[in-house]
């Protein structure tokens, strides 16, 4: 009994690691732009996608993939930033999530003529791993490791690099940081370059255990939107705890009742949080709340 | 020559457009649409009444996403929330207590109030962003609930209603579309109107002076279900079958966000003209390039969002300055 229960913990703990890279990337642009961006869920499918392709087109190792994907991601979102994002920035919330929207929209019409409808799935890594009576897939050990990895290295940047420092004064002090010599519309470009790569790397690490399809990301994206939520929108620290309590939650409650059950009730009991506590379990009272 | 014509053009509209706001105008125009209407359907083929009864339909939600998105400003994300309440309402009465459907038309309508007014005491505490994404969660809860419940409603079987004719169907959204276009002129224009869009304007100041904000938009929220579960209604009964993700779907949603952007905002006829310009190009799209019209759909929004925020009325308005500043 004991067994299952370190193993669906286990189970938990790895799965909530591509959650929290996918919500961390959220919630980075959030706190730079004030931006919800929808378009997050195709950024996650082309990850994925970039690593299917060279997969099965050169047979490249999917975790090496990732030299490609980081690259691709950066160059497409920073691009998207500055050639669309931009003119819309400081308008109302409705224009910036109909665009994201809209790029979202065009993304999964791409993967659909490119990949077709049907969804993909990896055969990698399948052997199990175990201890004494626990037995863990080795892919999702490789998924839950490039998680954690990816969210440590972007918390080691922003952290003690400038440019990452940059990025959390302009969230925290937009026009302070602005006075201060920092071109905030290249920080714009290079947090929603940095969203986009954590949601590539968590669209490859989410493959290697689960499928992807064109519209695929819609899924994960809703899954980000309750874990960002729920730590409070602006909070990168609520974010890593948010992210480990959904997924943890979710593993159990799909074990015990079923996958759209454990959806159901976190959907719901997300609307039900917003009405308790609008700025979720960590995020700062007011401030944005009406913004 | 061709910059004459533009002039003229624009002139004409500009005409159009000044006079629209006039109550006469506005009720004789409407009359003219439904007469229109009434005598087109006998002469058109299957696929233009199903073309004409889906811009129905979307006039009719797309005035009520703009009763609490466009006046009010609470933009919601959760309109297929309420499109899959009313077909679910529907089939939940005519299948199991045996209702004929225009009585469970009407039944619709009072789930409609009471969940509205629920969910609208609870979602109208939040704003911004923070509103979109929890209606958006609390559609996609819905649709997840309606899936897990295979007793009645039986899950992702789905279950078989009553289905109308394309000419019942046409009727009902045509009056539907009707009567939301007219509450919408009717609240426009009113004192209650002006609060709703206070409310968009300064909340807090609408606070200030004494004024419980939620005694405005919690109406606004519980017409705005009401619209939109009648209209999943009758679109249940135009396809007589019922599954969740046909009418829980955010699809439908964007679409109906983007015929009040391309339309214009927080306006009468926005919503008119997003549908008349839309529908028939999206379904024109869709049997000429079933591959691409999600694609081309995509770019349309977002180039709407870039180049024209305003949508064709806020064109139509600056056309009517620049008239009044030239003949004063």
């Amino acid at each position: 009994m004991s067994d299952i229960f370190i193993t669906l913990l286990i189970n938990g703990v790895l799965l909530a690691s591509i959650y929290l890279l996918i919500s961390l990337g959220l919630t980075l642009v959030f706190g730079v732009m004030n931006v919800i961006n929808f378009a997050h869920g195709g950024f996650i499918m082309a990850g994925g996608y970039v690593t299917y392709w060279l997969a099965g087109s050169f047979g490249v190792d999917p975790i090496l993939s990732l030299v490609v994907v980081i690259p691709v991601v950066f160059a497409g979102c920073y691009a998207i930033q500055l050639s669309l994002l931009e003119k819309v920035i400081g308008q109302d919330d409705l224009y910036t999530l109909l665009l994201t929207f809209g790029i979202l929209l065009v993304l999964e019409s791409v993967f659909r003529l490119q990949f077709g409808t049907q969804s993909q799935t990896m055969e990698y890594l399948s052997a199990p791993v175990t201890f004494g009576e626990v037995s863990i897939s080795m892919t999702r050990i490789a998924t839950g490791a490039i998680g954690l990895i990816a969210a440590g290295a972007l918390f080691a940047f922003l952290n003690w690099s400038r440019q990452g420092q940059a990025i959390r004064a302009t969230s925290q002090a937009p026009n302070l940081a602005e006075a201060s010599g920092i071109d905030s519309r290249r920080i714009r470009a290079l947090t929603f370059g940095l969203g986009g790569v954590l949601a590539g790397i968590g669209g490859t690490a989410y493959f290697l255990t689960y499928s992807i399809s064109p519209v695929g990301g819609r899924h994960l994206l809703l899954i980000a939107f309750v874990v960002v939520v729920l730590g409070g929108m602006n909070s990168l620290r609520g974010t890593v705890a948010a992210a480990f309590i959904v997924g943890i939650y979710q593993t159990f409650v799909q074990f015990q009742f079923g996958s759209t059950e454990a959806l159901f009730t976190m959907f719901i009991g997300i609307a039900v949080l917003l009405l308790i506590r609008p700025h979720g379990l960590f995020g700062e009272p007011e401030g944005r709340l009406h913004g | 020559m061709g910059k004459a014509g533009v002039g003229t053009a624009s002139e004409l509209i500009g005409r159009f457009a000044a006079e629209i706001d006039d109550r006469r105008m506005f009720y004789g125009l409407l009359a003219s649409a439904t007469v229109l209407a009434a005598i087109v359907q006998p002469f058109a083929s299957g696929l233009v009444v199903t073309t004409l009864y889906f811009i129905f339909m979307y006039v009719a939600l797309a005035q009520a996403w703009n009763y609490i998105s466009g006046y009010t400003g609470y933009g919601t994300f959760g309109p297929h929330a309420f499109i899959g309440l009313g077909a679910y309402a529907l089939g939940a009465q005519v299948v199991y207590l045996d209702v004929s459907w225009p009585v469970a038309l009407v039944g619709v309508a009072i789930v409609a109030v009471v969940v509205g007014a629920v969910l609208g005491v609870i979602l109208l505490r939040i704003s911004g962003i923070y509103f979109a994404i929890a209606t958006l969660l609390v559609a996609e809860g819905m649709r997840l609930g309606f899936l897990a419940e295979t007793t009645y409603m039986q899950g992702s079987i789905g279950l078989t209603i009553v289905r109308l004719s394309s000419i019942e169907v046409y009727a009902l959204f045509g009056v539907l579309a009707l009567a939301s276009t007219i509450i919408a002129y009717e609240t426009a224009t009113s004192e209650f109107g002006l609060r709703l869009m206070a409310i968009r304007e300064d909340e807090q100041a609408l606070r200030t002076l004494g004024v419980n904000p939620l005694r405005y938009k919690l109406p606004a929220f519980v017409i705005h279900a009401v619209i939109t579960s009648l209209a999943g209604a009758v679109y249940a009964l135009s396809l007589g079958f019922l599954f969740p993700d046909t009418f829980f779907s955010i699809d439908l949603t964007i679409t109906i966000l983007l015929i009040v952007i391309l339309g214009g905002i927080s306006t009468v006829w926005g919503p008119v003209i997003g549908a008349l310009l839309l529908i028939p190009l999206q379904e024109g799209l869709r049997l000429e390039f079933p591959d691409l019209h999600v694609l081309i759909f995509g770019v349309a929004l977002v180039a709407l969002v870039i180049y024209l925020p305003g949508g064709v009325m806020s064109k139509v308005k600056s056309a009517v300055e620049k008239r009044h500043s030239r003949g004063m």
